[in-house]
């Protein structure tokens, strides 16, 4: 739903990492309980990189399901957030995974100063 | 020659750096941030805490356009800032701190950070609070918490609001509460109406601890 932000908010992440380096692709993990629907955010992000000087980026996204963590000690995943725990049946448990979406890595142009 | 930076963090990531600036602004001052769909009662709710605390309640309230809630939480008797977001459908931790930064927060108790109403995309930006407070109003359906969990999971606490609204609609408190607790189990749900003023005394006093607990 806010999809147009969050891009924005990895595209200023991406450049400050990045201090001016050629950036040739990003790689997003998505959350299944992060509420980002991935095809939108990778339109918005085709966008909003050019327009902050990051041109031709290759946007690879990967589902991260969601990963419960029981109050038991059990860990399961589910595509729910309301399954409850197959060992116990108690909903009383956090959710360990899934519920971010992370910048798990970008790839640069080496710079040909430090490869020289 | 490609070189590959692992980063492995947030798309929050900046968002979540000025929040933590926000904690450390706000210091010893409890820090609330409610949010909800729009007409579920959080200016009204706050209107009669105001009426409670005074000035010792201090609201940033943010909407896409107007300022006619902060009109209405001063003359309730807090004080009050209002954010114009101008379109966005949330709002982000920089937007507080702009909006924090210019003020004095002597003899504040509770800051409340009334969101824009909208159940889905504030749920996932830190505002440097120390618990999200959900409202849900029973003119609303209690099918409410399993259709956007992203909040729920989050709420430390919900108000069920217009419980006066009751005999009117089908709202099953038990169903709603039975829903919210699967989604966060140790979830605090308070019953209130803040037309009646029944359940605002246990609003208050859920309230008090939170403030008392971060004097500590």
């Amino acid at each position: 739903m806010h999809e147009y932000a969050v891009a924005c908010e990895i595209a200023a992440l991406v450049k400050q990492t990045t201090a001016g380096a050629r950036v040739e692709k990003i790689t997003l993990g998505v959350g299944a309980l992060s509420g980002i629907f991935t095809e939108s955010l990778t339109m918005y992000l085709e966008l909003v990189l050019p327009d902050m000087g990051m041109e031709s980026v290759k946007i690879e996204t990967r589902d991260v399901p969601a990963v419960f963590a029981c109050d038991c000690g059990e860990r399961y995943e589910a595509r729910s957030i309301l399954t409850a725990c197959p060992k116990c049946g108690a909903y009383a448990r956090t959710v360990a995974a899934g519920q971010d979406c992370v910048v798990e890595s970008i790839e640069v142009e080496d710079d040909p100063e430090h490869t020289a | 020659m490609t070189q590959s930076i692992r980063l492995e963090k947030s798309a929050h990531a900046l968002n979540d750096a000025v929040a933590a600036d926000n904690r450390r602004l706000f210091g010893k001052i409890a820090v609330v941030n409610m949010i909800s769909s729009p007409g579920s009662g959080k200016t009204s709710l706050l209107e009669s805490l105001a009426s409670r605390m005074g000035r010792s309640l201090f609201v940033i309230t943010g909407d896409i356009q107007t300022q006619i809630d902060k009109e209405r939480l001063e003359n309730a008797g807090a004080r009050a800032v209002q954010i114009e977001t101008r379109g966005s459908c949330h709002l982000t931790a920089r937007m507080i701190h702009d909006a924090a930064e210019r003020e004095s927060f002597s003899g504040v108790r509770l800051l409340v950070i009334e969101n824009i109403g909208n159940l889905v995309c504030p749920s996932s930006y830190d505002l440097g609070e120390d618990e999200k407070l959900a409202v849900l109003s029973v003119a609303e359906g209690d099918e409410k918490p399993i259709k956007y969990p992203s909040l729920f999971v989050r709420a430390a606490a919900v108000v069920i609001n217009k419980i006066d609204l009751l005999p009117y609609v089908t709202f099953d408190v038990d169903r709603a509460a039975a829903d919210i607790r699967k989604l966060k189990s140790d979830a605090e749900i308070l019953r209130v109406s803040c037309t009646t003023g029944e359940g605002m005394d246990g609003l208050a006093a859920y309230l008090d601890r939170l403030i008392a607990a971060k004097r500590k």
